[in-house]
């Protein structure tokens, strides 16, 4: 319970217009974008690290639960206060501080969203690389605390390969500077490989120093088009296994390809199985050349079509597709919940049988999406919330999938992180030695234990 | 170490496999005489946990070992405790060509992981200074490094899992087999570059990439500094390089002595390109079009000019040894530091030598005087660190014994931040046995060990 005395104090901290407490406020701030949510007690507009370091070290004294909020598009709850408490919203932390294109560098602050950084150094010549389908309202902070990924991760890796350094507030009110933007030669430890990812558990980043690449002077985009998602699926690997990287390996389903054409009529094919958007980049010599061989590969293994987008009015339409895919899919049921679970490459058609298998078993319609030059699925599993005995299959199609991926030497979440929504599911992946040490060593960050707790690292060994 | 505990590990581990012959702890140390008391082979990671739990009871230090290529750099010299050699767990237990992934024991050697890779056609981009007798779990506790890091990054980002032993004896995994993975906090590129400080690396999961088409090298000879320098900073913001060393007169020369005789007398700069035919094509007409000078380097010409910048520094230190320093600056500092660092090793000492990985803002400044005489050279050494810092870097020293300046630059990041290690340290190793002469986390914690 947050007492009187308490949000007097964050008053003080924050000052009176940017602490919030109507029934209103607090209703708007129950949800992210995944399926669960809870009601904070409190919700606290912050605006540099002193006040943050302020109320940390009072919520530790009181123990109070707070949880960090960027843009509220975390897919498993991680910025939901489902124990009440503190929602600390870090969106009026939103100046880049400074971007350096020579040493290629930028630093901003949390509440930068993925955009605002991309326009910010375009001018230069230069991209920050990770690209979540959330990037025009995703933050950077949430970016770092979920580890985003996005349909380049497959070329050019993910949030934990572009972040360098960062300033952060632990629990108990210090603030420490962790990396930062010079070669990491001196015989420390890398902090930053735990704060990447931790979704809000070890401390709250107040800001944040990325590495900028030099933008890829070309690029070709192409469509291939199956009768099955399983041939899709044997495609991908086939093409990385002729040592060709492209920067974008991205497959639809045919309810996906559905979707997107009835809403936006580009023309895309509505009779296929799947599609799968390819892109390669780099130096515009030998482009040509690897496109032909990804085409001739696609045909090799059952592509009935392969379309080389001519302009960029094409490419744009095709990316345009798959951006869309997502809001597209919304049309089609009251609720969706999109997974990713991972396999490796070679396992995507059995992953993707098993999916439409679970789909037909349980009766639960089923979009896929896939990064699936990563492996990484995008199941997008549509229902009513409201009809109960349909969410009693669709959490038992949740679990056989998730189980199905572990089975194959694959994981709970590649991108969208553990949070709450596949807490269940931890056990599955670990064992409770492996459990109990990462919450040792969730402690040593924050013995207080007030920090987005209660998520990601299940609290007990056996299910309630 | 008590008899007692010697016959307790042989009974774990068989007693050929528990030596305390005076020349194999020698092996197996940082100094001649301070040597561990046993040094002890185990096959398995169940080995690894018992000997652990062992050691965890009697309050014996433990050190991991692979090949000892780089010990002198991140451990302390030790007196006491139990090495634990990995060299027997040297199998390649899964390589899965079609997922470009390999699932290896800690003490393989690089070099016959790389022979294993190459038959389809994959390599693992990790090139230390002894690329064939280093071991894969060494390369990842030393956070190895070479020329490529520029293209690549260093060995964590070539890691996508490890099993490790905790030195409270359980067996975990981190991370897994695919690159996308957010399922526990990343410890497996935290434990990259941990030195054995932690817990001991058994087995990691190495992320694959296919050889490349095409693989140039170009070497610029140059007759001034200032001109080598220009043109490093050309070829890193025109052309995107996979390697681009920039290397002074006197480095020059030590690589004529490693065995690849360049062009020239003057500084040079070694470039690498690789990937597909066309672009590397257009890369290197590039440097050929404005440094017609240029030499291009292929096959094994370019194999024998990287093997012999790998062994720059074995070969300068020779039998005596030598100091090395590290510098970084940011990349647009480069060019005051190398020549404010020249006209002051010009000044006050001779015998030093150069070399930079351009690209990444990183100096390695060679000097010739020996560790142990590392009083002799403290006053240039500081001058140089002062002219780092002054330019927004750092330099410590990496293969002496005094962490002052490590110490100095860890504890500006906040008063927090040593305390946060010592916590996290007791998360791992609740019984401070681990590797106690690790200098990642010497400083940190209760050293008198070390010092004994």
């Amino acid at each position: 319970m947050v007492e009187q005395s308490t949000l007097n104090e964050l008053v003080r901290i924050a000052g009176r217009e940017n602490v919030l407490t109507s029934k209103v406020s607090l209703n708007t701030y129950m949800y992210d974008a995944s399926l669960v949510y809870g009601q904070p007690e409190v919700v606290v507009y912050v605006q540099n690290a002193q006040q943050i370091a302020a109320i940390l070290k009072l919520a530790s004294s009181k123990k109070i639960p707070v949880t960090p909020r960027g843009g509220g598009t975390c897919l498993s709850g991680g910025a939901v206060p489902q124990r009440g408490g503190i929602v600390m919203v870090m969106t009026r932390m939103n100046r880049i501080l400074e971007i350096d294109p020579e040493n290629r560098v930028a630093v901003v602050e949390p509440g930068v969203t993925n955009m605002e950084l991309q326009k910010a150094v375009a001018p230069y010549g230069l991209v920050y690389m990770p690209d979540p389908a959330s990037q025009k309202v995703s933050t950077m902070g949430g970016n770092l605390g979920e580890n985003s990924g996005g349909m380049r991760g497959i070329k050019y890796g993910l949030t934990r390969d572009h972040i360098i350094g960062m300033e952060l507030v632990l629990s108990s009110g210090e603030i420490v500077q962790i990396g930062g933007k010079l070669e990491p030669i001196a015989q420390e430890l890398n902090l930053n490989a735990l704060l990447i990812g931790s979704e809000g558990n070890l401390g709250i980043v107040t800001k944040i120093i990325c590495k900028l690449t030099p933008a890829p002077r070309a690029n070709r985009t192409m469509l291939a088009i199956y009768k099955t998602l399983e041939d899709a699926g044997t495609s991908v690997s086939a093409i990385i296994a002729r040592g060709i990287i492209p920067c974008t390996l991205e497959l639809m389903d045919n309810k996906i390809i559905n979707a997107v054409e009835d809403w936006l009529h580009i023309g895309l094919p509505v009779d296929a199985g799947a599609i799968l958007l390819i892109e390669v980049d780099g130096w515009d010599a030998g482009l040509d050349r690897q496109a032909q061989q990804i085409m001739q590969i696609c045909r090799e293994n059952g592509a009935t079509d392969v379309k080389l987008a001519q302009n960029a009015r094409e490419r744009d339409n095709l990316w345009t597709a798959r951006r869309m895919a997502i809001g597209a899919i919304g049309r089609l049921a009251p609720n969706y919940d999109m997974e990713d679970a991972t396999v490796p490459r070679t396992k995507l058609p059995e992953i993707l049988k098993e999916v439409n298998r679970l789909s037909q078993e349980y009766n639960v319609p089923i979009g896929m999406l896939a990064h699936a030059g990563d492996g990484n699925l995008h199941p997008l599993v549509l229902f009513d919330e409201r009809n109960k005995e349909e969410m009693e299959r669709v959490e038992k199609v949740r679990a056989a999938l998730f189980r199905k991926a572990l089975d194959l030497g694959g994981t709970l979440s590649g991108e969208h992180g553990i949070g709450l929504a596949k807490l269940e599911f931890m056990r599955w992946a670990f064992n409770p030695e492996e459990l109990q040490f990462l919450r040792r060593e969730r402690l040593a960050f924050d013995p207080s234990e007030i920090l987005n707790a209660g998520k990601t690292v299940p609290d007990t060994d056996t299910a309630a | 170490m008590r008899q007692e505990n010697i016959h307790k590990l042989e009974k774990i581990l068989g007693s050929g496999n528990c030596q305390v012959d005076p020349d194999i702890r020698r092996q197996h140390s940082c100094s001649k005489t301070a040597l561990p008391d046993a040094v002890v082979y185990p096959e398995s990671s169940q080995q690894v946990a018992e000997v652990l739990q062992v050691a965890g009871k009697e309050g014996i230090p433990v050190v991991p070992w692979g090949a000892g290529t780089m010990a002198r750099r991140g451990l302390l010299p030790l007196a006491g405790g139990l090495v634990i050699n990995l060299t027997r767990m040297n199998k390649i237990i899964e390589y899965d060509y079609e997922n470009m992934t390999a699932y290896v024991e800690a003490g393989i050697p690089l070099g016959e992981l790389q022979k294993t890779l190459r038959t389809h056609n994959l390599y693992w981009p990790v090139e230390p200074v002894e690329p064939d007798t280093c071991t894969v779990g060494g390369c990842i506790a030393a956070g190895a490094s070479g020329p490529s890091k520029l293209g690549y990054g260093d060995v964590k980002f070539h890691i996508l899992g490890l099993e490790v032993v905790l030195p409270t004896g359980e067996i975990i995994r981190t991370g897994g087999k695919t690159v996308k993975n957010v399922q526990d906090y990343d410890n497996t590129r935290f434990l990259a570059g941990s030195w054995g400080a932690l817990g001991i690396i058994t087995k990691a999961m190495l992320k694959l990439r296919p050889v490349p088409e095409k693989e140039t090298t170009v070497f610029l000879p140059f007759k001034q500094l200032a001109d080598a320098i220009a043109a490093a900073r050309l070829i890193r913001n025109d052309t995107l390089p996979v390697a681009l060393e920039l290397l002074d007169g006197a480095a020059i020369a030590v690589l004529a002595r490693a065995g690849w005789k360049p062009d020239g007398k003057g500084p040079g700069v070694l470039v690498a390109y690789n990937g597909f035919r066309e672009q590397v094509d257009t890369q290197v007409d590039y440097v050929k079009k404005q440094f017609p000078a240029a030499a291009i380097l292929e096959g094994e010409a370019a194999a024998a000019a990287w093997q012999a910048r790998r062994q720059l520094f074995p070969v300068f230190a020779g039998e005596s040894g030598a100091i090395l320093a590290s510098v970084a600056v940011p990349f647009t500092a480069l060019e005051a530091f190398l020549t404010r660092a020249c006209d002051e090793l010009d000044r006050s000492r001779k015998g030093a030598a150069l070399v930079a990985h351009f690209g990444n803002g990183h100096v390695h400044i060679f000097l010739d005087e020996a560790p142990s005489a590392y009083a002799g050279v403290e006053e240039t050494v500081n001058r140089l660190a002062t002219l780092a810092g002054d330019l927004g870097g750092l330099l410590v020293v990496d293969n002496i014994d005094d962490l002052t300046l490590t110490r100095r630059w860890v504890e500006a990041r906040g008063r927090a931040v040593m305390e946060l290690l010592s916590r996290l340290k007791a998360a791992f190793d609740p019984q401070r046995i681990m590797a106690p002469n690790s200098k990642v986390l010497a400083y940190v914690i209760d050293n008198s060990r070390a010092a004994s």
